[in-house]
């Protein structure tokens, strides 16, 4: 079976034979020139019989009458030329071909005339390659299905945490104490804690986090022993310069800025006036002012959190985490989310609810890096207390598959005789292999 | 010889004798993947435990039925059987649902319209004119 478009122009322009019905107003403007050239190119390609002349028309004068649609395109239009005289209706490029959507409905061809006509018809072996027909909303779940290479391309390292989960129990030890690390000293700095997975990733550790100890101070809090002071430094300076750029202020008005700084009103009219000529509002002043006092002032709280850190780190003693509560809701959300974007590991806001100081954190990272179990039975068992508590009752029978009706018959002992009886028969016994429950 | 007491072989139940329950086995099933069976999970996780405990003469199973609703099925020592689909209940009225099974004859429900009903309609028996005194008129 083949398909042909219909066309949605009227039949009866085509048909030759209908034209002459028609007598054309030839002391019109405008129906002479529509008859003419219905006459002369309105034949349908397609037809096979001669061109039928009018009986009841008289022999047009052609010289005469394109003169008089000349004369009346060129007063109408300003033009000389008949209209469509460049353009050729067959032609691809021409604006004259009818769009493949204004084609019309399509009608189905029989398979007798198929045969009849050779016009290079070959019938397709596979669908590939062919048009689709459907709903709307199936062409839309066609055009997705077929954009879905595209996301094939997605790179895992790109996601904010890693699509494969961490679940070694030493790598959650050592992200645990890296997230720690790193909230804590950005936290201590003063430093917008936001920032902090988008300019440290998961494989790139500027501060050295594992040659960090981490002490228990004797106020309850975590002190952090770093090895160098340079490490810090550097990572507070950097992350603060990080964080600045973020706020896309750039030193172009540094010198402004320095001024401002010195003068210190934002009111003054000769700073307004500097501020117009630098396109800058008030507002965007005092933050370019804020950031830059920032970037000052890192490099002194850089020094002087390291030397409170290791005077209190030196003090306390070994970090036992059961003791150190974790109260603060903004030190707890970060090290969650950093947590997610080392581990790929969710905790639940039930469980986070739950968590009240750094070691309850670090269970619930360990339960979350378990895999969830997907049947009822296998989520009894995984439980030592619970699987205890419901196979020791003795009224009790847990089965981990369905019970079959093999299952059944085998329980009360029929089954061997069934089997016997089926063998017996020469009928196949079907059911399950191995049916131990 | 001293007088010694007769030893009670039986305890008196003011001539009621053994009760025994009707319900000799409850079915649990569920599905693993299907949310209907929230309910039900919960409830073989937390409350079945107890629940057996507190009936040890019933036999309990629990298997799971995959893609269909969660139901408990009560086999009773008169043969019949009686299912209730427990989709999409909570714990605690599915804990209803094995409580109505658990206590339940068996039988089919049937409209009960006497306070009292008993296989021996009467104490004293159908009167008879053949038996008893004679009336002499």
């Amino acid at each position: 079976m083949h398909r042909l478009p219909r066309s949605q122009r009227p039949i009866e322009q085509l048909l030759p034979s209908v034209l002459p019905l028609r007598p054309c107003l030839r002391n019109s403007p405008c129906r002479p020139s529509l008859c003419a050239t219905a006459t002369r190119s309105n034949v349908s390609p397609f037809s096979t019989s001669a061109p039928a002349l009018s009986i009841f028309s008289s022999k047009p004068d052609k010289k005469k009458h394109r003169a008089f649609v000349r004369r009346w395109q060129k007063r109408l239009l300003g033009e000389s030329d008949p209209v469509g005289a460049h353009v050729d209706p067959y032609d691809k490029t021409s604006p004259v071909r009818i769009a493949p959507e204004e084609q019309g409905e399509e009608e189905e061809l029989l398979e007798e005339m198929e045969g009849g006509e050779d016009w290079g018809y070959t019938q397709a072996e596979t669908w590939r390659g062919l048009e689709r027909i459907g709903s709307d909303k199936w062409v839309q779940q066609w055009k997705e299905w077929e954009n879905a290479d595209s996301w094939k391309k997605w790179e895992p390292s790109d996601s904010y945490a890693p699509v494969d989960k961490v679940r070694d129990q030493a790598a959650l030890k050592e992200a645990f104490h890296r997230a720690v690390v790193e909230v804590i000293t950005l936290k201590k700095a003063g430093a917008p804690l936001e920032f902090l997975n988008d300019f440290v990733g998961r494989h790139y550790d500027p501060l050295r986090t594992h040659e960090v100890k981490l002490r228990a101070s004797r106020d309850g809090s975590v002190s952090l022993l770093y090895p160098s002071e340079t490490a810090v430094t550097e990572f507070l300076q950097k992350f603060m310069s990080e964080e600045a750029d973020e706020t896309d202020v750039g030193d172009e008005h540094a010198e402004l800025v320095d001024e401002l700084l010195e003068n210190g009103t934002l009111q003054d009219a000769t700073i307004k006036e500097k501020l117009k000529e630098a396109h800058l509002t008030i507002a965007e002043a005092r933050s370019l002012v804020g950031v830059l006092k920032s970037r000052e002032v890192v490099a002194k709280v850089a020094s002087e959190v390291m030397a409170e850190e290791n005077e209190s780190a030196q003090a306390a003693e070994e970090l036992k985490l059961n003791s150190i509560p974790l109260t603060d809701l903004d030190l707890k959300f970060n090290l969650l989310k950093r947590l997610t974007a080392l581990t790929g590991l969710r905790i639940s806001d039930p469980n986070i609810l739950q968590i009240d100081t750094f070691a309850d954190l670090y269970h619930q990272l360990l339960a979350a890096s378990k895999p969830q179990p997907k049947k009822l039975v296998e989520e009894i068992l995984a439980d030592p207390k619970k699987a205890k508590k419901v196979m020791s009752i003795p009224n009790v029978k847990i089965s981990p598959r369905r019970v079959t009706v093999v299952d059944k018959e085998k329980e009360v002992g029929r089954w061997k005789v069934i089997e016997y009886a089926l063998k017996e028969r020469g009928i196949p016994v079907t059911g399950r292999k191995v049916t131990s429950l | 010889m001293p007088l010694a007491a007769l030893k009670t072989v039986a305890k008196a139940r003011n001539g009621v004798g053994a009760f025994i329950l009707q319900c000799k086995r409850l079915d649990f099933h569920y599905c693993d993947w299907a949310g209907s069976s929230r309910g039900m999970k919960a409830f073989l996780k937390s409350t079945l435990p107890r629940f057996a405990k507190e009936n040890p003469q019933i036999e309990i199973t629990v298997s799971p039925r995959p893609n269909k609703h969660p139901i408990i099925k009560g086999h009773y020592i008169n043969g019949r059987e009686k299912v209730v689909c427990v989709r999409n209940m909570t714990n605690e009225l599915i804990k209803e649902k094995a409580d109505l099974l658990k206590s339940a004859s068996g039988e089919k429900l049937k409209r009960v319209n006497k306070p009292v009903e008993s296989l021996n309609e009467s104490v004293r028996g159908i009167w008879s004119p053949f038996h008893g005194g004679k009336y002499k008129i």
